[in-house]
């Protein structure tokens, strides 16, 4: 036991001088090594207070003397992505934690199994999910190192996009890359100091990766037959000049997506062609064609989201068959939550998803194809990219909630709109709206929104949505909003709410049980009316 | 690695330095390249040690059937359940470097305190309890105290 008590002594002396920032070690216990490079090495570490597992990377500072901002992975909040915690540091070194992802990378999983043509689409389709939000983030965020080794699959087959020690920001009019960083096989020619890297680098990588996930190897392999749709994406990813490749990822993850479709359409196509040999066996020389319109060329409208497709296609009342362009210009109003489409308000209203249920659309791109849409009710999805929104002449409502959109101007690029309801959309600012002249419902409840400047001027807004929001005050709101009649406060908290007083217009203030006495306070003595809710 | 003709990595480095043509060097020692589990090398050394997986399992301080699944290559260790039972087969530091790298575990890594007890440990022939008791001492996370 004595000779216990003395290891255990020389080890604290062994150990009273280390490297690493004290307060980093005060906070978390290394428990393995995951990588070591020079200058910089990757632990496993388990919280000291809860014992959750993170991962910590430090960068010697002699070896690494500026390191990115790595508190970007704060901003760019997505289930892809793992979440940044906090960062220590001293004389030496530099240690920045982020969240543990349980699973297995790629490599190993793809080891493991033989994965089928609809396998890679769908991973690769969930990794341009990801690229999306880094690229779209402002400025655009290249990940530079894509590589089996650096996509966790989790137990539920979510991925994960790990490791962004090298991901720069791009900034326009740079110049070349100074210095190589990646993996050779995934670098595109532009990073071993070609030109600057930008998002096409990333796209580059991507294409790699495919190609590996079909042929095994990251190298061209032509006596390995590839789909060809697939090819034709894995040689538009990775053309040697950044100019002949996609332009953007949306770009690879439409070209995915004819891959997909196209490949889930290769086994019962090849059952109706059996079919289609035995009937024009059984009719010899009738003339089929004068008499169906089974070869009559068809133009068919191909949609990116096949939910929106479902909407649409339960609007129009045409489960099955070509949408005509009548079918389309018919469509006035979509419905959808989660991963369910409904025909009309009253079923969207009463369903009761499971908020877990997260939806599959990512882009509306496909609302292009509506000219004659009126009214948009999406809920309960992941990133949506809400581009296609921006030009619809003739759209009034735009209703989501529960989802993390791209920003609010493209559907300020819808003129006639009439009613914004944005709860729950991760915007932090609605500023851009201030376009719409004819805007009379705003609801931002659930945003991170904290003060009438990122809300904006809004003349003719007759009902204001401000649940779940936390603010200091709300004075000047008669100078932002002068004409508002309803405001809803639920579970929000406003520290002075006396601008509300200052509306001349006001009629009804909408509170939970608990916020009645407070804001009955504010308005003692005016015709307000103070309306309970339960939610 | 079924058959005790297993050599250590040291010992075919050793052997490599010794060999003065290299095509001949790979044939002669071909089986040393074969991949082989995790749970063969547990049965692998339950033979030639003449042990029985119970004594193995016990000794690493293991629930039973957990154990036994890991003998039958149904299960996959934790890095920790690998190091518990490298102290229960006597592994010095080489050894129980080659079982992670079978388990696909991270190797230990001597600039993180809590490995640096185990190598210590291990070098020194310390037991499994003894070992539990000085990662104590230190303020340490024991040797299975959570699964990854």
């Amino acid at each position: 036991m004595n000779e216990l008590k003395h290891i255990v002594k020389d080890m604290e002396t062994v150990f009273a001088e280390s490297r690493y920032p004290a307060d980093f070690l005060a906070a978390y216990d290394q428990m393995e090594c995951l990588a070591s490079h020079t200058g910089r090495e990757t632990f496993l570490v388990q919280r000291k207070t809860d014992q959750e597992m993170a991962v910590a990377t430090c960068y010697d500072r002699r070896v690494f003397p500026v390191r990115p901002d790595m508190t970007l992975l704060g901003e760019l909040s997505h289930p892809g992505l793992p979440r940044y915690y906090e960062q220590f540091q001293n004389d030496q070194m530099l240690c920045i934690v982020r969240e543990y992802i349980e699973g297995e990378t790629l490599a190993d999983y793809a080891r493991e199994r033989q994965l089928s043509v609809e396998d890679v689409v769908s991973i690769a389709q969930r990794l341009c999910d990801i690229l999306e939000v880094l690229h779209m983030h402002k400025p655009a965020v290249v990940h530079r190192d894509i590589k089996p080794e650096n996509l966790i699959v989790k137990p539920d087959g979510q991925i994960v996009l790990i490791d962004f020690d090298i991901a720069r920001c791009v900034k326009d009019g740079a110049g070349a890359d100074t210095v190589f960083f990646g993996t050779k096989g995934y670098a595109p020619p532009e990073q071993y100091g070609f030109g600057q890297t930008d998002a096409r680098a990333d796209i580059y990588a991507l294409g790699v990766l495919l190609r590996w996930m079909v042929t095994g190897s990251v190298r061209e392999n032509r006596n390995i037959t590839i789909d060809a749709a697939l090819q034709n994406v894995i040689d538009r990813c990775t053309a040697f000049s950044p100019d002949d490749r996609y332009k953007e990822i949306r770009q690879v993850r439409q070209g995915l997506y004819r891959v997909g479709k196209r490949s889930a359409r290769i086994r019962p196509k090849r059952a109706a062609l059996w079919l289609a040999a035995a009937v024009l066996l059984m009719l010899g020389g009738f003339a089929v064609g004068r008499y169906t319109n089974w070869f009559r060329p068809s133009q068919k409208t191909v949609f990116a989201e096949p939910l929106i497709e479902e909407a649409v296609r339960l609007m129009a009342g045409k489960e099955n068959g070509t949408l005509t362009a009548e079918d389309l210009a018919e469509v006035k109003r979509l419905y959808i939550y989660g991963t369910e489409a409904f025909a009309d308000a009253e079923a969207f209203d009463a369903c009761k998803v499971d908020t877990s249920t997260q939806g599959p659309i990512r882009t509306l791109d496909d609302l292009a194809l509506l000219p004659g849409l009126e009214e948009l009710h999406i809920g309960r999805q992941g990133y949506v990219d809400v581009s296609g929104v921006a030009g619809l002449a003739r759209l009034y409502t735009v209703d989501l909630k529960h989802m993390r959109i791209s920003g609010a101007a493209p559907i300020a690029d819808a003129p006639g709109l009439r009613h914004a309801i944005l709860f729950d959309t991760g915007l932090t600012d609605v500023t851009a709206l201030e376009n719409c002249p004819w805007l009379e419902t705003l609801d931002v409840g659930l945003n991170a929104i904290t003060a009438l400047k990122q809300i904006g001027a809004h003349p003719n807004v007759r009902s204001l949505g401000l649940m779940w929001l936390e603010m200091d005050n709300v004075d000047d709101l008669a100078a932002y909003l002068p004409k508002v009649q309803a405001v809803t406060l639920q579970h929000g908290h406003i520290g002075d709410m006396s601008g509300l007083r200052e509306l001349p217009d006001l009629e009804a203030v909408y509170v939970l049980k608990e916020q009645e006495e407070e804001v009955k306070k504010v308005f003692a003595g005016t015709d307000v009316e103070i309306r309970i809710t339960e939610n | 690695m079924a058959e005790m003709d297993r050599i250590s990595t040291d010992e075919l480095l050793a052997l490599l330095f010794k060999e003065r043509n290299l095509e001949h060097f790979l044939q002669r020692n071909e089986s040393a390249y074969l991949t082989h589990s995790f749970s063969d090398y547990l049965n692998a050394w339950c033979k030639e040690h003449l042990e029985v997986p119970e004594q193995v399992i016990r000794r690493a301080n293991l629930e039973k059937s957990y154990g036994h699944q890991l003998f039958s290559g149904k299960r996959n260790p934790s890095r920790d359940t690998v190091l518990q039972l490298a102290f229960a087969m006597r592994a010095d530091l080489a050894q129980a470097q080659e079982m992670l790298r079978t388990a696909r575990r991270s190797p230990l890594y001597p600039r993180i305190k809590r490995d640096t007890v185990i190598i210590y440990c291990l070098h020194n022939h310390i037991s499994l309890l003894d070992t539990q008791i000085i990662l104590q001492d230190l303020q340490l996370p024991l040797l299975g105290g959570r699964e990854k």
